[in-house]
């Protein structure tokens, strides 16, 4: 416990002692974790507002009049035989004209007296990883052409799009946050390495008087993670009071209040990932700098 | 305490820094190691703190061959052998009292015991008053001094130091040899490396003479 309160110690006092170069490792650590908070919480809005959408996401398998009981059940069957599927559901002419009629409200006086319009349906439900157009649309190929089946719907095309962009908004999001990370940690490693630089003489003298490598390593790993740590925790921050900011100013002002409904900052379990990150980083930028400058 | 079996060493490609050396320093015994530049003095002393490994040959310390020592065993050997050098290899950024205790901070001693040992080191060297001071306000004889009371601070049995007046005028290189034999009184083995040849001569000590990396003289008490 001594020994750990004596790293840092002394890891705090080099920080302290070298204020310039940690300032500005924090503050270009923390830019990157800004950039990086600010695509990790477009990403997850995206995702949220996706998941919304899916949730109504359902496929609708309309049936033709001639279509008996047996055909009826074929179907049924084809649609429950699918993994993604969670539950079908059947509904009659009847009920659908019932459904109809509610909702038209006072209007529903124009169906008085006409022959039921509306098709028997199954409405099929589908688990939550598999509520996309995707695999919605492979299904509706798969009974679109059973007998009994007049037509399949499921949502509009500009869904399909819209699943396609968060598709590949997530892709490019992932690409970016890698590069963006590795940059994090490249700028800690550099520091790190000014650090044992700057230091290589107390190293030298250290191993003199018989210091274990890991008595002198300590230190620049406990500076690094917190390098990392405080970097990462700054940016999030700045993105966290940048989304408050907008939130309620910007977007309330510009009247798209009902837009706030919908989105919201990274959980916080999100956010703790990204302070670690930083961490880790900060350990492995000081992984590489020792592992080539500690040879005294 | 010290001994050296026909120990041969080089740097690289280069022409051999040591040739089959073959040495022996009892304990307590004050050795110095004389020659001229480049005669490998350096080189033996840093095989003996193990800055260097040798190519072939025996290198014992306490009895012990130290020759072929795993890597991670090394600073535990060095915590008992201290070392001084010309350029001192003091750390500027901290005070006197800082730069002896740290071998404590390094072996991880209680604070009590290192305060005490690091006042007693510095009684010795004769600068107690100066434990807060800073080394660059000191003289080179008085960083010298802290540099002794560092490498002797933990009791180490051996004590080397590699042209330790190599940066003092006369007076003060007195000095500092009478502070080497003080230490070797209390039972040290120290060894010194020095072409300062006046004070070698008025010592009485013994003499190792190395030439070209051979020993030419003194390696062996009998001779």
């Amino acid at each position: 416990m001594t020994r750990i309160a004596y790293f840092l110690k002394r890891a705090f006092l080099h920080l302290a002692r070298s204020l310039t170069v940690t300032g500005v490792t924090v503050g270009t650590v923390a830019v990157v974790f800004l950039l990086l908070s600010v695509f990790a919480l477009v990403g997850y809005n995206l995702s949220l507002l996706a998941d919304r959408l899916g949730e109504g996401l359902r496929l609708n398998v309309f049936l033709a009049d001639d279509c008996d009981a047996s055909a009826r059940d074929a179907i049924r069957k084809r649609l429950e035989e699918s993994s993604k599927v969670s539950s079908v559901v059947y509904i009659s002419r009847a009920e659908a004209l019932e459904k109809f009629k509610k909702r038209l409200g006072a209007r529903a006086v124009v169906l008085d007296g006409l022959q039921n319009p509306v098709p028997a349906s199954l409405q099929a439900t589908f688990i939550s990883t598999e509520r996309n157009p995707a695999s919605i649309g492979e299904l509706a190929q798969k009974v679109v052409n059973l007998p009994g089946v007049e037509d399949v719907q499921y949502g509009q095309a500009w869904l399909d799009k819209f699943f396609r962009f968060v598709g590949t908004s997530r892709m490019l999001g992932l690409v970016i946050g890698i590069l963006v990370v590795l940059a994090a940690g490249v700028i800690i490693s550099n520091t790190i390495r000014l650090s044992v630089f700057a230091r290589r003489e107390e190293i030298q003298i250290l191993k003199l008087v018989g210091a274990t490598d890991g008595f002198i390593k300590a230190p620049f790993y406990i500076e690094g993670i917190l390098l990392g740590l405080l970097g990462a925790a700054i940016g999030t921050l700045i993105a966290w009071a940048a989304f408050i900011f907008l939130v309620s100013n910007v977007f309330v002002s510009a009247g798209l209040a009902t837009v706030r409904m919908g989105i919201s900052f990274l959980p916080l379990p999100a956010v703790g990932a990204i302070v670690l990150t930083g961490g880790f980083l900060g350990a492995l930028g000081t992984v590489s700098s020792l592992w080539r400058y500690m040879k005294v | 305490m010290i001994q050296m079996y026909h120990v041969h060493m080089s740097y690289g490609q280069d022409s051999p820094a040591l040739t089959d050396v073959t040495m022996r320093v009892e304990k307590a015994e004050f050795a110095f190691l004389m020659g001229p530049s480049g005669a490998g003095k350096t080189s033996l002393l840093r095989l003996l703190f193990l800055a260097e490994r040798c190519d072939s040959g025996q290198v014992l310390l306490f009895g012990k061959n130290v020759a072929r020592i795993r890597e991670s065993e090394v600073p535990f050997l060095r915590r008992r052998i201290g070392i001084v050098f010309q350029d001192f290899k003091l750390l500027p950024s901290r005070t006197v009292r800082e730069n002896v205790g740290m071998v404590f901070e390094v072996m991880g001693k209680p604070r009590r015991e290192a305060i005490r040992k690091t006042n007693e080191s510095l009684r010795l060297v004769g600068l107690e008053h100066k434990a807060s001071s800073y080394p660059l306000k000191l003289s080179g004889g008085e960083q010298q001094r802290v540099a002794i009371a560092r490498a002797i601070v933990n009791d180490p049995p051996i004590l080397l130091a590699d042209e330790p007046t190599g940066n003092l005028d006369p007076d003060l290189s007195r000095e500092i040899f009478d502070l080497l034999s003080e230490v070797n009184a209390r039972g040290v083995t120290v060894m010194v490396a020095t072409h300062d040849t006046d004070t070698v001569g008025r010592s009485q000590k013994r003499v190792i003479q190395l030439e070209h990396g051979r020993i030419v003289a003194g390696g062996l008490r009998e001779q």
